[in-house]
């Protein structure tokens, strides 16, 4: 609980922050290097906190096909749902406000151009 | 391309943990991981505060955008009823494996304490899955399939580890979306796994 509460505190410094500072295309650029780094050095930390963890290896032998289907298929219907529930929601907001469609998607990456963001 | 990267440190991650002496991965603490975790959810805030447009986009959608969470729930239970039906398992055992949300740890703790251990560990496993399918697909799918396929793709994962992946390869908007469904279905997670187990002898 206590490191969600932290989270919560750091994405909004963050969006604080980005206000604040009116974070030009240069901040940008070098806030999405950063993020790109990240994403990538947190992803070996996983790989190796789990391949250290020797009942993590017996799972996947026992287990792996059976968590595979179970979890790209749970990843799936919540993708697809979200998709349904986001036209829906931009429908609404079309209808209700009169707005122009906001680029639905796919939308550009946060990164400018030139930055190496992920995607 | 930016995929084929995450693969790669996740499989070298992996090899590194499985060969490297106990000791040496031991000094790589959990707090470095999560240090890195708060940095990133920061930048995806940065970027998401520098977009001024934002703020109005998500406020003409008004309560709506609540609609999000409850409907990548529905989603993901759907996934899990079908991955059971494949498989020949118990729906029961489905909807608990799918509640987790992709939150691996609390799920196969919880399934593991109110069904069984084996089925705490597929619950453990499965998530953890679901969290890298995130990792892996949002980059290759963010441009094809839109922002908001990404955000259900992460579950409860997108107020945390999957919001800088979410955060880099969609429009900032996603960020907010990504962050704000994350944390309803985290809040949901330990609540609705329970009621999975209802009326279990």
């Amino acid at each position: 609980m206590e490191v969600l509460l932290i989270l919560f505190v750091a994405f909004a410094a963050g969006i604080a922050s980005g206000r604040l500072l009116h974070a030009g295309p240069t901040l940008q650029r070098v806030v999405a290097r950063v993020q790109t780094a990240g994403i990538l050095a947190l992803v070996f930390l996983m790989g190796l906190a789990l391949g250290a963890d020797a009942t993590f290896w017996e799972r996947v032998g026992r287990l792996g096909l059976e968590a595979l289907l179970f979890g790209v298929l749970t990843a799936t219907g919540g993708g697809f749902a979200a998709m349904l529930a986001g036209r829906w929601i931009e429908r609404r907001r079309r209808r209700t406000t009169g707005a122009p469609a906001a680029p639905a998607s796919p939308e550009a990456p946060a990164a400018p151009a030139g930055g190496d963001g992920v995607g | 391309m930016t995929t084929v990267w995450i693969l790669l440190a996740l499989g070298l991650g992996l090899l590194a943990g499985r060969t490297l002496p106990a000791g040496v991965t031991g000094a790589v603490p959990d707090v470095v991981a999560t240090a890195l975790l708060f940095l990133l959810v920061l930048c995806a805030g940065i970027l998401l505060g520098s977009d001024r447009r934002v703020v109005d986009d998500l406020r003409s959608a008004g309560f709506r955008i609540l609609s999000l969470p409850f409907a990548i729930a529905l989603g993901s239970v759907a996934g899990g009823l079908a991955a059971a039906l494949l498989l020949g398992s118990a729906l029961r055992d489905g909807l608990a494996v799918s509640l987790g949300f992709g939150w691996y740890s609390l799920s196969g703790i919880l399934v593991a304490d109110l069904g069984n251990p084996s089925l705490g560990a597929l619950a453990f496993l499965s998530n953890l899955v679901r969290e890298l399918t995130a990792f892996v697909a949002i980059p290759l799918l963010s441009t094809t399939l839109g922002g908001f396929f990404c955000v259900g793709l992460t579950g409860a994962t997108g107020m945390g580890s999957t919001l800088p992946v979410v955060s880099a390869a969609t429009a900032p908007r996603f960020s907010a979306l990504s962050f704000l469904s994350g944390a309803v279905l985290s809040a949901l997670v330990p609540l609705l796994i329970p009621l999975a187990f209802l009326g279990k002898a």
